[in-house]
């Protein structure tokens, strides 16, 4: 399964590679904003709340590090690249909409095959925390873009 | 509360919240000599990488090195640690690295007496109850601090080279 996840997240870095249109410097400030928001999230959901309960052996366990702190940072760091690729405000939906979907169905995935357990996990967390990171992730898209365009017209 | 709160207001709480302050009004006195974005990266990289490897390190499956704080929940005082002390400790240590350019052995000599100086500030930190050793000692957070601080100076030197050899699209 961890070897099956590996090979999903080198997927997606070929694909990021392919539709990239953001600077670097963007790309990795949205994914460690991500990584950081899913991380404390996931950990408040199963330890404090213990709304989600993982199968506690070594592979399941590295499976959720690759998944909470790589995997969905790079979906959303993806989802990105489609957002600002556009100005009609229809298609930015569409690409939020397909986004959150997939996010969902990543979530979903992971229960199927028996990574973890939803106990008191609903649909409606999942999508709630999917549209979180991604409105997240264009908001320090927008900030890093300041920063960056502020340091390039002093120089 | 989606944080747990602190079992008692007590000496731990207040070793984070004066180490905050004395941080802050470091970054704020000490002049800057990094571009608004590297600060924001640095501060952002170094908030990351203290939720993953407290993530990793600290939780009770599979290693369990430590606990912070009060519980071994998500605790408010973890948080806060995590979003502002380190990255404010992170920023002081670029910011010097910036202004110094050191090189060579001086690298290795700066990364050396910032890894002191950490084993220090924990060796504090166990004393008053903000870690809580279960199978890790100083020992080996010496050596994490010296993977650490060679890491954040990797990170370092590729968000500078990404800034100068790329333009905002």
């Amino acid at each position: 399964m961890l070897i099956g996840q590996l090979s999903f997240f080198f997927i997606l870095l070929a694909i990021l590679w392919k539709v990239n249109r953001l600077h670097p410097i963007e790309n990795i400030a949205c994914f460690m904003l991500v990584s950081g928001i899913n991380l404390d999230v996931m950990g408040v959901a199963s330890v404090n709340f213990k709304m989600i309960s993982f199968l506690k052996t070594p592979d399941i366990f590295w499976f959720m590090v690759v998944n909470i702190t790589l995997i969905v940072p790079l979906l959303n760091v993806i989802a990105m690249q489609f957002y600002f690729a556009t100005s009609s405000i229809l298609k930015k939906a569409l690409v939020l909409l397909c986004a959150t979907l997939i996010m969902l169905a990543n979530d979903y995935l992971g229960q199927a095959l028996g990574a973890y357990q939803f106990i008191g996990w609903r649909f409606s967390n999942s999508f709630v925390e999917a549209v979180c990171l991604l409105v997240a992730a264009i908001g320090v898209k927008h900030f890093t873009a300041l920063l960056i365009s502020k340091g390039e017209q002093s120089t | 509360m989606i944080y747990t709160l602190p079992k008692q207001f007590d000496a731990n709480e207040w070793y984070c919240l004066g180490a905050i302050l004395i941080l802050l009004i470091l970054c704020f006195l000490l002049p800057r000599y990094l571009s608004s974005v590297m600060v924001f990266l640095v501060m952002l990289f170094h908030s990351w990488m203290a939720r993953t490897v407290d993530n990793i390190l600290a939780t009770d499956y599979p290693f369990n090195f430590y606990d912070t704080m009060d519980t071994t929940s998500y605790d408010l005082f973890d948080f806060i640690i995590w979003t502002i002390n380190y990255p404010l400790f992170g920023y002081l240590f670029i910011n010097f690295y910036d202004k110094w350019k050191e090189k060579g052995f001086r690298t290795v000599s700066y990364i050396l007496v910032w890894s002191v100086a950490s084993l220090l500030l924990e060796w504090g930190s166990v004393l008053v109850g903000v870690f809580q050793y279960n199978n890790w000692s100083l020992r080996l957070s010496f050596i994490s601090y010296l993977l650490i601080f060679t890491l954040s100076l990797t990170v370092y030197w590729l968000f500078r080279k990404l800034l100068k050899t790329n333009r905002l699209r």
